[in-house]
């Protein structure tokens, strides 16, 4: 009996039609163009990798198209809708440390006490720190890794229990790009505008299943300001910062060392245990 | 007789050989499917991030360094960079999807398979619901050590961040989809999955 074709078989087949040799740094998705390669499959592919953090960029994944500045600084009228116009600020801000403050509640009224965490992240380069709070509001984890300028990210984890601060390095992973800190939005309306801490903001109900998600984006840059969520599984709150990328805010993706904290220096990459394991210098 | 080359030397032979290639997607294709199976609502969707997945991948084999992890979180983290975007994309008429079809590989057949694959990858409604609830961030951490069964370091690959980073997010993801399912009645004895248990 012949076994049916399938849609990845028929995948494989157009796959193989595109190869070709393709030497160490070789291979370069933006060296080609659609035409020069033939195939619509390819030059598709061509057009979706352009899409994606690239090889030479920040790596935060930029729309080859042209559009208007979010804050309409071109004397153009954007008339995109307003979740597309959300997606390319975020997509933009490239020179920025972004900077995440969350309290998450168990109920959705926030009638429990709610629990903080922190994170910042470089969306330049690779860089990323993530603090999580106890209930009394003290910190449980403080763990931060930024990529220096000679090839090298420095790592730094605060454990709390032991006092001791573990410090390594490691060279930077090329094409790392940030993270956002926030997922694009789905399907955003606009219902009014309020001022949060003295910006005004655009207010959002963004349209995703279950979350009664709202959304408050500065009105000038549209970039986030608050986001809020509830629903059966409890609710969340963050607020972002969207920090010059400066050194004084760089600074911020690596933990300071508490006064009286020992501090370790590790010369090994912590493996795949993780933080479990840089947590307890002592067993290296 | 000499043992089967391990991914790795796959993706790496790939550059220079077809038939590498070939093995190395028959290998993948199953778990980048699933992979998306689980995150597209539909088959089309399906049909074209997977074939986008592996043009880009095809692309990219001349920069493919086994230093920083294995083919299988390389493949997965293209996956979720070309899922990403193509949420992005939607609403828009882009040029780019009207080109690339992986869609118009499907036949019948295919789609009734699809959508059974989507249909089988669904979790369980209340583990659903719970996980729906979790920041983005943090809901993409249990997926891909759960259902995807990716390891904390793979699937910190899988994302390009540090594997610190990752475990410090998965253990607080655990916490969070603990307290909602905890909050939901829900049982809180391990939840198995199809591959694993998602409170390992």
């Amino acid at each position: 009996m012949t076994k049916h074709e399938t849609f990845e078989d028929r995948l494989l087949g157009n796959l193989l039609d595109e190869w070709s040799p393709a030497g160490p740094g070789k291979a370069t998705h933006r060296g080609r163009t659609a035409a020069a390669v033939g195939g619509p499959l390819l030059a598709a592919g061509v057009v979706g990798a352009l899409l994606l953090p690239s090889a030479h960029s920040d790596g935060r994944g930029v729309a080859t198209t042209a559009a208007p500045a979010a804050n309409g600084s071109t004397g153009t009228v954007d008339v995109r809708p307003i979740t597309d116009r959300v997606n390319d600020a975020m997509a933009k801000a490239h020179d920025v440390i972004i900077h995440a403050d969350q309290t998450t509640w168990a109920h959705e009224d926030r009638s429990d006490r709610g629990t903080r965490s922190e994170m910042w992240s470089d969306a330049a380069g690779f860089g990323f720190r993530d603090i999580e709070y106890g209930a009394d509001g003290h910190k449980v984890v403080d763990a931060g890794s930024m990529a220096g300028t000679e090839g090298t990210t420095q790592h730094r984890s605060v454990d709390i229990g032991s006092r001791t601060v573990t410090e390594w390095s490691t060279p930077t992973p090329p094409n790392r790009g940030g993270e956002t800190l926030i997922g694009d939005l789905r399907d955003a309306r606009p219902v009014g505008t309020e001022t949060i801490d003295g910006v005004t903001t655009t207010h959002l109900l963004d349209g995703e299943p279950g979350m009664n998600r709202e959304i408050w984006v500065d009105a000038s840059s549209l970039l986030p300001v608050r986001m809020t969520a509830h629903g059966t599984w409890g609710a969340y709150r963050i607020d972002y910062d969207w920090l010059a990328r400066t050194d004084a805010n760089r600074a911020q993706l690596l933990p300071v060392a508490p006064d009286g904290y020992r501090v370790v220096q590790r010369t090994s990459v912590p493996d795949a245990r993780g933080l479990a394991e840089q947590q307890d210098p002592g067993t290296k | 007789m000499p043992p089967p080359p391990t991914d790795t030397q796959l993706a790496i032979g790939a550059r220079d050989d077809p038939e590498q290639f070939a093995e190395l997607y028959r290998r993948t294709v199953d778990t980048i499917v699933g992979y998306l199976a689980r995150r597209c609502a539909n088959p089309e969707d399906v049909a074209d991030i997977t074939a986008t997945t592996y043009v880009i991948a095809l692309e990219s084999l001349g920069s493919f360094d086994p230093e920083r992890g294995r083919p299988v979180p390389w493949l997965l983290g293209i996956a979720g960079r070309v899922l990403a975007n193509q949420q992005r994309r939607t609403g828009r008429a882009s040029a780019a999807s009207a080109r690339l079809r992986g869609r118009r590989l499907l036949d019948a057949a295919d789609f009734e398979r699809l959508e059974d694959r989507i249909d089988a990858e669904r979790l369980a409604p209340h583990l659903a619901t719970a996980i729906e609830g979790l920041s983005p961030a943090h809901r993409e951490a249990v997926l891909l050590t759960s259902a995807d069964g990716l390891s904390p370091a793979d699937a910190a690959r899988a994302l390009g961040i540090h594997p610190a980073a990752f475990r410090v997010r998965l253990h607080r993801a655990r916490k969070a989809l603990q307290q909602r399912l905890g909050a939901e009645g829900a049982p809180t004895a391990p939840l198995r999955t199809h591959n694993g248990d998602l409170f390992a």
